[in-house]
C-alpha cells in the first residue's frame, strides 16, 4: 500500500519535534553522525508511514518510538560492518565540556543500548514508564527493570551514594 | 525527573533522585544545544546538503509536500545508482530472455522462447498433451475448512488432495475456490511465492507417473491432475556479480553466517495497519517474528525489522541474513524461530512487476446497473466483487465498508465517492480534524485527512484506509471530544496512489 505525499502541516509538525529528536538521538547513540542519521531515518519513516497519530500529544512519543527502534537496528548494522568496539564511542562534538557532564556522558555510554535507551527516554526526555515501554517494545515491568538497572549502574559508575 | 518508577531503600531513593536530577539537567543542556544545531540540520533536510563526513548518505529534501515525494524518489534513484551501478557487476538471469517473451493483452505471455503458453481456460487444448507444457495465469491460495480429513492413498493425496490448495486463475480478479484450475498438491510448492501476485507462467504436466498408484475410481482424475514443475516467467536472476541468488527452495542450504542474496516476488498485504505493541513479547521477538502482517520474498516470511518497501508483486533480489544477533535475546521457546527469521538488509535488484491486466468488460461491472453513478475506476489486482456505485466490496480479502455500515473497529477500509463538504471552511490542520468542519467526504462521511488528496480524485470512487477515533475539539462552552474518521491512505484505485517514497538506503558507514 502506498501513501500520498505528506501535508505541509505534517512536515512542519515533524520539524517542531526535530530538536527533541536530535537531543535524544545524541544521548542514545553518543555519536554525532549516527545521531543525525537517526533523526533523518526517523523523518523518512514518519513521512513514508503517513501520519496516523491524530492526538498531537502522542506525536512526540510516536516519533521517539520510531527513533528508538531504529537506534537498536542501526547499532547492529554498524557492528556488522565496522566491528566497533563496544567501549569506543564518539564524544559529542561541541557539547558541553564540564567534567561533570563528560563523566555523566561516559557513564551513559557504558550502559548497554537498550538500558541506555530506557534511561534516556524516561529520565532525560521525560516519557512515562508506559511510553518508554511502548517505545522499547517491552512490557512495563521490563522497562522498570531496565530503568532500575540503568540507574544502579550509573550510580556505580559515577560513584554516587 | 520521574518518580513513578522505583521503590527501594530511602538512601537509594535519594541517590536516584539526585541522579535523576542530574540526568534531567544534562538533557536540558543537550536540548539547548539541539535547538541551536537543529536549524543547520533542517537545512540539510531541505537542501540535500551532503553531510560533513563524506561516507554518510545525503539527507533527503523535506520541503513542500508536493515535492517531497518526488525528492524521495530521487533519493531512490540515488540509492539505486549506488546499488545498481557499475560496481554491482553482471546480473545473470535464467532463460527465458525478455526478448523471447511474446506478451498478450491480458498480461500473460502467449509464447516464451517459441513455446506456446496455454491458458487455464483452454483445457481441451492442453489436457491430453504428453510431456510438459506452459500454462499461464494467476496463482491463488485457496484455503477451505476441512474438518474431516479422509484417509487417501498417497498417490491420490499427492495428485488430488482434499481441502483447498493452489489454484491457477485465468485473470487477476478471480476469487479463490470459484471453479478455477486446482493444481495437484505435488509440485504446488513451486508456486508458493507467487500466490496473490503477478501473472505467472508455470511449466506443468498431466499424466503424472504417480497416477498409477491411484485407486481405479480415481484413476481418470489422477491422470488429469495438473502438476506444477516450476514458474518459468517472470524470471528471477540466478546470480548477481557472481554471487548466487538463493530461492525459497534452497532454504535448507541458506548460509547461517554472513549475508546472502534471496530472490523472488515480494508480497505484502494491501492494507498494513499500524501494529500494536505486543506487551507479552520481547522487542527481539517483535522485530524478528511477524505478528501483525506478513511480508515475504519468494513465499518466505520476512522479519518485521526488514528494510524493504517495494510494490506488491515486484520481483526483487535482496541481501538478507538469518541468525540475527537479536535472536539471542528471544526467549528460549521462540529462539529457534528467531534464529531462522529472514532479515532483509537491502534490496539490491528490482525487476518490474508484470502489469496486471485490465479486467475485461463485465468482470467488474456493477451488479446494480440501474445505479445513476458511473462505474468508477476499474478494479485492480486484489479487488473482489464490486458493489453499488462501482465500489469494491473487498480488497485482498479485507471488507470495504460503506457509510451505511461503518464498523466499530478503529481501522478499516471505507469506500465510496470522494467529494467535498462545502458546508464549512477547509480544515486548518490535517490533524485531529473533527467532522463538524471536514473538508473531504468519502461516501458522504466527513473525514479528516493526514495526506494530500489531489483534486484529480474529486468525484472518483475510492477506497481509503481510515482510522476512527475521538479528538479534542472546541465546542460552545469549552472543549469537547468528537468522533473522527481520518484518511490515512487511498488504497484503491492503485493508479490514484502515488509511488511510495523510498525505503531508507542502507547505511553506508
Amino acid at each position: 500500500m502506498s501513501a500520498l505525499a505528506p501535508t505541509p502541516e505534517w512536515v512542519a509538525t515533524l520539524h517542531v519535534h526535530g530538536p527533541l529528536l536530535l537531543a535524544a538521538a545524541r544521548a542514545m547513540t553518543r555519536d554525532e553522525a549516527e545521531a543525525e542519521d537517526l533523526v533523518q531515518t526517523t523523518f523518512e519513516r514518519a513521512l513514508r508511514a503517513a501520519p496516523t497519530i491524530r492526538d498531537p500529544r502522542a506525536i512526540r512519543a510516536w516519533l521517539l518510538t520510531v527513533q528508538t527502534r531504529e537506534a537498536v537496528r542501526v547499532v547492529r548494522r554498524l557492528r556488522r560492518t565496522l566491528r566497533l568496539e563496544p567501549e569506543v564511542h564518539e564524544l559529542p562534538v561541541g557539547g558541553p565540556g564540564t567534567s561533570a557532564s563528560i563523566e555523566l556522558d561516559e557513564a551513559l555510554g557504558r550502559l548497554s543500548r537498550p538500558i541506555r535507551a530506557a534511561v534516556v527516554l524516561h529520565h532525560m526526555v521525560g516519557l512515562s514508564v508506559r511510553e518508554t515501554a511502548d517505545a522499547l517494545g517491552v512490557t512495563e515491568n521490563t522497562a522498570k527493570a531496565r530503568l532500575k538497572t540503568g540507574l544502579a549502574r550509573l550510580r556505580e559508575l559515577l560513584d554516587e551514594d | 525527573m520521574k518518580t513513578d518508577t522505583h521503590g527501594g531503600a530511602a538512601a537509594e531513593g535519594n541517590g536516584n533522585n539526585k541522579l535523576e536530577e542530574r540526568l534531567s539537567g544534562r538533557f536540558a543542556v543537550e536540548l539547548d544545544r539541539a535547538e541551536r544545531d537543529y536549524p543547520a540540520l533542517r537545512e540539510k533536510l531541505a537542501g540535500n546538503v551532503p553531510a560533513a563526513r563524506g561516507a554518510r548518505r545525503p539527507w533527503p529534501k523535506i520541503a513542500l509536500p508536493m515535492t517531497s515525494a518526488a525528492v524521495l524518489v530521487v533519493a531512490v534513484l540515488v540509492g539505486a545508482g549506488l546499488l545498481f551501478g557499475p560496481g554491482m557487476g553482471s546480473v545473470v538471469a535464467p532463460a527465458p530472455s525478455a526478448s523471447g517473451v511474446v506478451m498478450s493483452a491480458d498480461g500473460i505471455p502467449t509464447q516464451i522462447d517459441g513455446e506456446h503458453v496455454y491458458r487455464v481456460t483452454d483445457r481441451a487444448e492442453w489436457q491430453n498433451l504428453s510431456g510438459s507444457f506452459l500454462l499461464g495465469g494467476y496463482g491463488l491460495d485457496f484455503v477451505m475448512s476441512c474438518p474431516t480429513w479422509l484417509p487417501q492413498p498417497s498417490a491420490e493425496a499427492d495428485l488430488l488432495g482434499q481441502c483447498g490448495g493452489v489454484e491457477l486463475a485465468p485473470s487477476a480478479n478471480e476469487n479463490p475456490g470459484s471453479g478455477l484450475l486446482m493444481l495437484a498438491p505435488e509440485g504446488s510448492s513451486s508456486l508458493s511465492g507467487w500466490l496473490g501476485g503477478p501473472a505467472i507462467v508455470v511449466r506443468v504436466h498431466t499424466h503424472d507417473p504417480v497416477a498409477a498408484g491411484c485407486s481405479v475410481d480415481q484413476q481418470a482424475a489422477c491422470e488429469a491432475a495438473v502438476v506444477g514443475e516450476a514458474v518459468v516467467w517472470p524470471t528471477v536472476p540466478t546470480e548477481i556479480a557472481g554471487e548466487r541468488v538463493y530461492r525459497a527452495a534452497d532454504q535448507a542450504s541458506f548460509p547461517t553466517s554472513g549475508s546472502f542474496l534471496l530472490g523472488g516476488p515480494f508480497t505484502k498485504p494491501s492494507v498494513m495497519p499500524p501494529c500494536p505493541m505486543q506487551m507479552n513479547e520481547t522487542a527481539a521477538e517483535q522485530q524478528l517474528i511477524p505478528y501483525c502482517y506478513i511480508l515475504s520474498i519468494d513465499g518466505l516470511e520476512l522479519a518485521p525489522q526488514s528494510n524493504i518497501d517495494e510494490p506488491n508483486g515486484e520481483i526483487v533480489v535482496a541481501r538478507v541474513h538469518i541468525d540475527d544477533p537479536l535472536a539471542a535475546q528471544c526467549p528460549a521457546s521462540d529462539r529457534a524461530q528467531c534464529q531462522t527469521s529472514i532479515v532483509v538488509e537491502s534490496v539490491v535488484w528490482r525487476g518490474a512487476a508484470p502489469a496486471a491486466p485490465s479486467p475485461t468488460p463485465g468482470e467488474t461491472g456493477s451488479p446494480n446497473p440501474a445505479s445513476s453513478e458511473s462505474a468508477g475506476p476499474v478494479a485492480s489486482t486484489g479487488s473482489g466483487a464490486v458493489g453499488p456505485g462501482g465500489v469494491p466490496t473487498t480488497l485482498n480479502g479485507a471488507t470495504v465498508y460503506r457509510a451505511s455500515n461503518l464498523p466499530s473497529s478503529p481501522i478499516f477500509l471505507l469506500g465510496g465517492r470522494l467529494t467535498r463538504d462545502t458546508t464549512c471552511a477547509a480544515p486548518a490542520t490535517p490533524v485531529a480534524q473533527p467532522p463538524a468542519c471536514g473538508y473531504w467526504m468519502v461516501d458522504g462521511v466527513v473525514v479528516g485527512t493526514t495526506i494530500d488528496l489531489p483534486d484529480s480524485l474529486l468525484g472518483q470512487v475510492v477506497v481509503a484506509q481510515v482510522e476512527a477515533g475521538r479528538a479534542l475539539a472546541v465546542c460552545p462552552g469549552g472543549s469537547c471530544t468528537k468522533s473522527t474518521i481520518v484518511v490515512m491512505a487511498i488504497v484503491w484505485p492503485e493508479a490514484a496512489v502515488a509511488t511510495p517514497p523510498a525505503p531508507p538506503s542502507p547505511l553506508t558507514p
